[in-house]
């Protein structure tokens, strides 16, 4: 008399935690879809202001070499205005890659970042440099981004 | 005795009862506001994909323009525009540019580079915040487009 209602009881005690559990696991499952679309959110935000930052990049490092041929790279200042953890830098090489070593006067290499705790991501264009009667001017880009 | 009090006859009593509601109630709590917030994410991932779409079409154009569309489109050198409509107009979104005071090289020549730095700015028209900031430049020799 007294094992079947021990029994009946602990299978309805089993019941909740078995859905108890069920529940469980798909508000978890709820939450990390919610995390993994925020990032994705984040990182297409992030991508589009990271290339624009290494095109700007480009742009001046076209100038300085315009202004001082000898002064072949730059970088950010400290803080951006459009947040701390944005910054970029360029460089011009008379080394051609990755474009026809007969056209070129040489690459303006230029790179954007975005610095977060898990770490850098980061797009690189590339723009082919000619010499034209007025200065050095871009004629080419080709980029490449990295995690 | 309480078992009987409570009445139970096939095993469970009300406690039990009481507590495994009391369990699956929190647990459905849970479940249900771990289910608010992914619909929230869903709908800022639209709104802010919108205002990354309008912002990167708008500046596509603006590489396009040459010296004299740029000045037209964009305030003067070292201000800051009023609010801008998208065109087509956005229901959610307007815009703003902050442009940097020009860089100029060399000053004397009338072919000169003319570095135009700014800074995007958009915002939701329900509630005045920001949503997306981005920052590019163009470069300019005479009208002609020489940078990137």
């Amino acid at each position: 008399m007294f094992l079947p209602r021990k029994r009946k009881g602990a299978s309805f005690l089993i019941m909740v935690v078995i859905m108890a559990l069920v529940m469980s696991v798909f508000a978890i499952s709820v939450s990390q879809l919610s995390r993994s679309r925020s990032s994705t959110l984040i990182s297409d935000a992030t991508e589009k202001q990271v290339l624009y930052l290494a095109e700007d990049a480009v742009n001046q490092m076209i100038l300085q070499l315009n202004r001082d041929s000898s002064s072949t790279s730059i970088s950010s200042p400290y803080a951006l205005d459009i947040g701390a953890n944005f910054r970029y830098d360029a460089a011009y090489t008379e080394g051609t890659g990755p474009f026809n070593p007969s056209t070129s006067s040489g690459t303006v290499r230029g790179t954007g970042y975005c610095v977060t705790a898990t770490g850098t991501y980061s797009k690189t264009v590339y723009l082919e440099v000619q010499e034209t009667g007025s200065g050095l001017a871009g004629v080419k880009r080709t980029w490449r981004e990295d995690y | 005795m309480a078992r009987r009090l409570l009445g139970s006859k096939a095993g469970e009593s009300l406690v039990e009862l009481a507590v495994s509601i009391a369990i699956l109630s929190l647990i459905v709590l849970w479940a249900m506001s771990a289910f608010g917030a992914y619909a929230k994410t869903g709908q800022d991932l639209d709104l802010v994909g919108q205002a990354v779409f309008l912002a990167d079409s708008e500046i596509e154009r603006l590489k396009t323009c040459n010296l004299t569309d740029l000045n037209l489109a964009l305030p003067d050198s070292g201000a800051t525009s009023a609010a801008k409509e998208f065109v087509p107009p956005s229901n959610n979104y307007y815009y703003e540019y902050t442009r940097s005071a020009d860089e100029v090289w060399p000053d004397e020549v009338s072919h000169k580079l003319r570095l135009i730095e700014i800074t995007m700015t958009v915002f939701d028209k329900a509630t005045g915040t920001s949503v997306y900031v981005v920052k590019t430049s163009f470069l300019r020799g005479g009208e002609q487009n020489v940078g990137d």
